[in-house]
């Protein structure tokens, strides 16, 4: 049995749908808590970020003494964690668990390791990134608006889950929630972030609920999409460009049919080739420096297109590949920049200390003092 | 439409921080201002109200602001402005001319910096930075300290700030700080200096987190209640200001403290207001509405602690031993970071004295235990006889010459002896004591079979919830009754003691009630303490655990303890010590009486106890390094003024003699006996290689400076040698010297956020080759990939921080090395793929030094030559010590990365291992021969679980990392070698070493190899505890039959 986590709380349930309608055997696991950091903290040894302890948390809750679960996982910070997180686990009474970690940096076959014929299985698993990415952006939104919106894209992944169980296409589900996805009013302002993958991906625990917190005071917080991110994962296995260059149209025009059929734009995935050169500058490319470089890319790219307001890293604690870019580049870099920037560096704890230097950074974003 | 001042309404602001409330009224725009400020003690809405009613004017507009402005404004309409605008309002109105403002609260600090004249962009939105996660540098680390250190405000207003005075404090952590502080005060270092000291660790800690290279411009504005209440601390911002002036080019100027400066934030809430459109106030509606009471809390709650006392645990008395020896006697001594245990007991285990001192002067203590003892002694029987003096504890090394100590008792050992004397099954030990915890993992025969000391992030809990309760209004003895008494506990974090108090100002500002926040932070211990060990609790099952230290007297924090050990080591007896503050002393004094000093054949000694008067001065300061230890001579009374009994605050065992040429010859000695090869290594590196010769004439002369830090300790043979080969002389290539405390000290304040302390220490290293200038190109590689021995690994990356650190570099004086005339180069360097390194050699600096590609390639080709003769050389140094160990003789391998060998980064392990008669090599000194190798991995081979000797995917199928696939590796070869112990280095906060901890320590504890784990290495050097814990190791390594070479 695969058990999907960490790519969050959408595409960890379209993704294991995904898998169900290709035959697999798969079940996505619950979003993490702040129990499962205590928890996964127990299992783990020290100096791990949080992000690794509310996975490891996450993952033996979800398991508990069942056997022979493999969880699959993102590889973040080049997934140099899974044989630690593996023996965590058995450590904790789930015998024979293993763990799959898709890292971007080192060229993981996703489809040998996932057991997957890629002509069959590229188009249901790309459709389940797109999907999930749009409800993102839908659940962003809603976030701004009331409880109704949000119960309107919770229906439409519940829909979508079906239809990807079902083997079949999950664009009639967005198509029938279509009108309740559309945006609302335009927010007070925009606040694109970044970091490591976790953090960004799941608000409540791991994130703070700095998104949530956001949008109580009108504020769109805008997580990177999952297309993103396997962009980046191409780009950086890519030894052939014409297979990349299919690879991104693929995953482009899934997440273009997605928007569309849904009405609702996520943000543009950066493209990490078009900032490798402006990057390079700053943080060797050839790094593995995951999240890190995406998170210069990113500053880099919203600078340009002032597409949004201010850019928030959400680093967890001791996180070294977001650490190389927000510590020692973007602080400096952003500074006299058109755009700032803002790390917050995230461990389970100090939360009204993360919300007044977030408040800051936006008064100072938007320059409202009052 | 610009509002408007209204001239019938007066203005009140309030700053509601984590401790105090402030309110700055008056009457009109034109009034005079009424300031007060009180201490909230947790209940800020009624001190909010209290202070109204006393200054407000009956109608006024309202600003609030502060970290607990929320206690107001959830009540009522106040304009609500953020610290960092209260202050800038503050600042474009008193003083509008300033360029920088740095505010100090309680818990925030903040700089803004005003750009450009009046009018200019800049200085309508100034650059705007405050403190990150950690409160180190604000008000709160200055209070605790004080605290610490027994000085009050008052005294500590009057300390005069003289940079040359100041004492080394870590800037980094205020738990660091009050550390070090503890330690100085404990070597007699007067209270003035110290507390100047502190001033100048809060700056430099501020220009850490504040500044990190954006340099703040004069006329400088200091705000906030320490800079108004501390003149030495303005003092001490006007100095390292002015010298980061002088490095940067800026024109020197001002620096001032504004006589409202401790009002500033209230004064910008109440400008705020008054040029805000809202309704104004009444003032006693608002009083009515903040009396109501705080509101429902937003935190996450933990349940009350437990009501009774869990049955699993035990509180048995101390008992005599029947048939034990009345007439023997043992004096036991604890030396502690705060306080004095002794303890006079004889050989039956009759406790016949026992005294607490916490004069915090470790001469006046052993003065009193000697004197209490002796008052013991004369009260016995006749035929009684003081057998031993045993010492232990941070300050063993001076009371043993004092009391003319018969045994120096490691510490972990001394808690040991105590724990099996209370629980002969003892299977843990925890001791929760004022500067550390120890747990200790203990075999059948009770030797300490594992340990884990924890210096760092964990430290002072038991003070913290002393300080807490002083905070909150309760008595020092009431806070086990106070929190076993909340019906609920909020849920602290699990981080540091600057950490939890942060947490702690956040549930004041929640509304929770002070018995509460104490019931949470004890519910925090237990996680804090069992954060490092808690998997080795497990094996406790079936037997005792053992709790000590002072804070097992307190009942909440037992039971909350007990409750975490019914799960995390489930079926054991929690036994908590029936001495436990004594516990130590105790110990000592049992370890004695069981090793007579004498042997155990003869008849003990006679012993009496010294008439201790002794004296405390100052000592000349060790000359041996660039750190210029300050030392303190301590003599027993009557000695000769030049004779000292004991010298205290060196900072290795080359400081402890007066005579530098004793300490020299004993250092040759030693090194005879046993070769340091760590401390070898890291000199070695960086020497010229006589044997490269040009290989190319050259075209012009490039001076050039290269930092002496992170990837050149792997890289610097082969860039040195390239350099030379293409015809830079050896002066030409000059490193900065090896990391010290001095060297940290002069150039920390470039700053970056908070990466491990080796990349920090980067800066500091580019700031003394800046300073020094001299240089035509400063060359700072950024290092992507690394050679390694170890094979079929994923890939040999560098840390990704390690190798983004040049662009600090870049950020932070790229404009300083251009003033100077001179480049700065940041090459990516792939030292993995030889062509790929060729083409990046010659494209970075073919240009500078005029060379044809071909010529570079030439040069490269000597330097691998170079770096290979390096290596070959080095592990043939390495294979000697390894052949030398035998016949029961130990050695150790230093598993770490390989800019641990720094001294300065490593803490001198390697000479304080030699110190305790073990030799000690680095990953990079073992033999890479495959016929030996192959040998001792014959077993790994042949069930092939390797494909070779130097393949780890078994241990960890996806390293990828230079560094972690090397400790993976050197782990195994110790596992396999027979001869090594290991003491395992991280610095703190590396989540690359975090991967590898647990397949290295599985591998090591498998094979029963002695390890010690110091996984938490910082800027500040941990002297007593990182002995301690060699200590401790070493006398592991000689439990398993790995005797020292001297």
């Amino acid at each position: 049995m695969d058990v999907i986590l960490g790519f969050g709380p959408a595409h960890d349930r379209l993704f294991a749908a995904a898998l169900r309608g290709l035959g697999r055997s798969a079940e996505a696991a619950a979003p993490p808590d702040d129990g499962d950091l205590a928890l996964g903290r127990r299992l783990m040894p020290r100096g791990h970020p949080s992000a690794m302890y509310y996975l490891a948390g996450a993952a033996a809750r979800h398991a508990g003494p069942r056997p022979d679960r493999r969880f699959v996982v993102p590889g973040d910070r080049c997934g140099g964690y899974a044989s630690d997180l593996a023996r965590a686990l058995v450590d904790a009474g789930v015998p024979g668990a293993a763990v799959l970690a898709l890292a971007p940096e080192r060229a993981t076959s996703l489809w040998r390791d996932l057991e997957l014929d890629p002509g069959r299985a590229a188009p249901a698993l790309a459709e389940a990134v797109a999907v999930g990415d749009v409800l993102d952006a839908a659940a962003a939104r809603a976030r701004l608006a009331d409880v109704a919106a949000e119960r309107a894209v919770d229906a439409a992944l519940a829909d979508a889950e079906r239809a990807l169980t079902a083997g079949a296409s999950a664009e009639g589900a967005l198509r029938r929630h279509a009108a309740a996805l559309s945006p609302g009013a335009p927010p007070r302002a925009r606040v694109r972030l970044t970091g490591e993958l976790l953090a960004t991906r799941y608000d409540r625990a791991v994130g703070a609920g700095l998104a949530r917190w956001l949008a109580a005071r009108g504020v769109a917080a805008e997580a990177p999409t999952l297309t993103e991110w396997l962009l980046y994962a191409a780009w950086r296995a890519a030894s052939d460009g014409a297979v990349l260059a299919s690879t991104q149209r693929a995953l482009l025009d899934a997440l273009r049919r997605a928007a569309e059929t849904a009405g609702v734009a996520p943000p543009s995935p950066i493209d990490p080739a078009a900032w490798a050169d402006a990057a390079r500058r700053w943080l060797p490319v050839s790094l593995c420096a995951g999240s890190g470089f995406m998170e210069l890319a990113t500053w880099l790219a919203v600078d340009r297109d002032r597409d949004a307001d201010l850019v928030l890293s959400l680093k967890p604690f001791a996180s070294i590949t977001s650490s190389a870019a927000s510590d020692a580049v973007i602080q400096t870099l952003a500074r006299g920049a058109a755009t700032p920037f803002l790390a917050l560096e995230l461990n389970g704890d100090l939360q009204a200390q993360l919300e007044s230097r977030l408040e800051l950074a936006l008064q100072v974003a938007l320059w409202s003092p009052p | 439409m610009a509002p408007i001042a209204r001239h019938d309404v007066g203005s009140v602001g309030v700053d509601v921080g984590s401790t105090t409330v402030k309110v700055a009224a008056r009457d009109a725009p034109d009034a005079p201002w009424r300031t007060r400020v009180t201490r909230h003690h947790g209940r800020a809405a009624e001190a909010v109200a209290a202070l109204v009613g006393e200054l407000a004017p009956p109608r006024f507009g309202l600003g609030v602001t502060g970290s607990g402005a929320a206690v107001v404004t959830r009540r009522c309409a106040a304009l609500a402005a953020h610290e960092v605008f209260a202050a800038i309002t503050f600042a474009r109105a008193l003083h509008p001319t300033a360029a920088t403002l740095i505010d100090l609260g309680g818990q925030d600090a903040k700089l803004v910096r005003f750009d450009g004249p009046a009018g200019a962009p800049g200085r309508a939105r100034p650059a705007v930075v405050m403190n990150d996660r950690c409160a180190a540098g604000t008000g709160v680390t200055i209070d605790r300290c004080l605290a610490r250190l027994g000085v009050s405000h008052d005294e500590a207003r009057d300390v005069a700030y003289e940079p040359d005075a100041v004492q080394a404090l870590s800037a980094r952590c205020g738990v660091f700080a009050e550390t070090d502080l503890v330690n100085l005060a404990r070597r007699g270092v007067p209270a003035a200096s110290l507390v100047a000291s502190l001033f100048d660790a809060v700056v430099r800690s501020n220009l850490h987190a504040l500044a990190r290279g954006l340099t703040p411009l004069a006329p400088a504005l200091l705000l906030g209640g320490p800079h108004a209440h501390f003149p030495g601390l303005a003092d001490a911002w006007a100095w390292h200001l002015a010298s980061l002036w002088r490095v940067r080019g800026e024109v020197p100027g001002l620096v001032f403290v504004p006589p409202e400066a401790a009002f500033a934030s209230a004064l910008g809430a109440a400008l705020a207001a008054e040029g805000s459109h809202a309704e104004p106030h009444q003032r006693d509606a608002l009083r009515r509405a903040l009396a109501a009471g705080d509101g429902a809390p937003a935190a996450a709650v933990d349940p009350p602690l437990p009501q009774e006392t869990p049955t699993a645990v035990e509180r048995p008395v101390w008992r005599a031993h029947p048939d034990g020896d009345a007439g023997r006697l043992v004096l036991g001594v604890d030396a502690g970071s705060t306080v004095t245990k002794a303890v006079l007991v004889d050989g039956a285990r009759n406790v016949r004295m026992a005294v607490r001192l916490a004069s915090g002067d470790a001469a006046r203590d052993a003065a009193a235990v000697a004197e209490a003892a002796r008052r013991a002694l004369d009260a016995a029987a006749p035929g009684t006889a003081l057998e031993a003096v045993a010492v232990t504890g941070y300050g063993a090394a001076w009371m043993g010459p004092l009391l003319g100590a018969s045994h120096a008792v490691v510490e972990t050992v001394a808690h040991a002896v105590a724990a099996r004397a209370a629980a002969p099954d003892a299977a843990l030990v925890c001791d929760v004591g004022g500067q550390d915890i120890k747990v200790l993992a203990l075999d059948g025969a009770g030797e300490i079979e594992r340990f884990w000391v924890s210096s760092r992030c964990a430290a002072g809990l038991g003070l913290a919830l002393e300080t807490t309760a002083r905070e909150l209004g309760v008595a020092r003895g009431g806070v086990a009754a106070a929190a076993l008494s909340a019906r609920r506990a909020p849920r602290f974090g699990d981080g540091c003691v600057v950490f939890l108090d942060a947490d702690r100002v956040s549930f004041q500002r929640q509304g929770f009630a002070p018995e509460e926040i104490l019931a949470g932070l004890v519910r925090a211990l237990p996680r804090v303490v069992w954060a490092q060990a808690g998997r080795a609790a497990a094996a406790a099952s079936g037997r005792a655990v053992v709790l000590q230290g002072g804070v097992q007297h307190n009942e909440a924090a037992v039971r909350a303890q007990a409750e975490r050990l019914a799960v995390d080591a489930p079926g054991a007896r929690v036994v908590v010590h029936p001495l436990p503050d004594l516990a130590g002393a105790l110990g000592a004094a049992l370890f004695a009486l069981a090793r007579p000093p004498d042997g155990p054949a003869r008849p003990p000694a006679r012993r009496t106890l010294p008439t201790v008067a002794p004296q405390l001065r100052d000592a000349p300061p060790c000359t041996l390094c660039d750190n210029r230890c300050p030392r303190a001579a301590i003599s027993p009374g009557g000695a000769p003024a030049d004779v000292p009994a004991a010298l205290a605050g060196y900072g290795c065992e080359a400081g402890a003699s007066l005579d530098p040429g004793a300490a020299a010859r004993s250092r040759q000695a030693r090194r005879r006996a046993v070769p340091d090869l760590y401390g070898h290594e890291a000199a070695a590196l960086f020497r010229d290689d006589p044997a490269v010769a040009p290989a190319v004439a050259p075209r012009r002369r490039v001076r050039f400076a290269i930092p002496r830090a992170l990837a050149l300790y792997r890289a610097a043979p082969l860039l040195r040698a390239y350099l030379r080969a293409l015809g830079a002389e050896p002066h030409d290539v000059r490193f900065s010297p090896p990391t010290s405390e001095a060297l940290w000290r002069r150039g920390a304040h470039h700053g970056a956020t908070d990466p491990c302390f080796p990349v920090k220490a980067l800066l500091a290293h580019v700031h003394h080759l800046v300073e020094r200038g001299g240089f035509d190109a400063l060359l700072v590689p950024r290092v992507t990939r690394a050679t390694t021995c170890v094979r079929h690994a994923v890939d040999c990356a560098s840390c990704p921080v390690v190798a983004a650190s040049p662009a600090l570099v870049r950020a932070a004086f790229e404009a300083a090395v251009a003033a100077r005339g001179a480049r700065l180069l940041d090459p990516e360097l792939d030292l993995a793929r030889p062509d790929l390194l060729a083409a990046q050699l010659h494209g970075s600096l073919g240009e500078l030094l005029g060379t044809t590609r071909d010529e570079s390639d030439r040069a490269l080709d000597v330097a691998r030559r170079a770096a290979a003769r390096f290596d070959n050389a080095l592990q043939a140094r390495g294979r000697v010590v390894l052949d030398g160990a035998r016949d029961g003789r130990g050695a150790v391998l230093i598993l770490a990365r390989p800019y641990h060998v720094d001294p300065g980064v490593c803490h001198h392990v390697g000479a304080e291992l030699a110190a305790l008669g073990y030799p000690s090599l680095s990953i990079r000194a073992l033999p890479r021969d495959e016929a030996y190798l192959a040998a001792r991995f014959a077993d790994d081979l042949a069930r092939g679980a390797i494909a070779d000797p130097f393949d780890v995917r078994d241990l960890l199928p996806e390293a990828d990392n230079s560094g972690g696939a090397e400790r993976l590796w050197g782990a195994r070869f110790a596992a396999r070698h027979g001869v090594l112990g290991v003491l395992d280095l991280s610095s703190f906060k590396c989540a690359q070493d975090a991967a590898t901890a647990a397949p290295v320590a599985r591998l090591l504890r498998e094979a029963d190899v002695p390890t010690c784990a110091l996984h938490d290495l910082d800027e500040t050097r941990p002297r007593v505890s990182l002995r301690m814990a060699l200590q401790t190791f070493a006398h592991a390594m000689r439990r398993r039959g790995l005797r020292p070479w001297t």
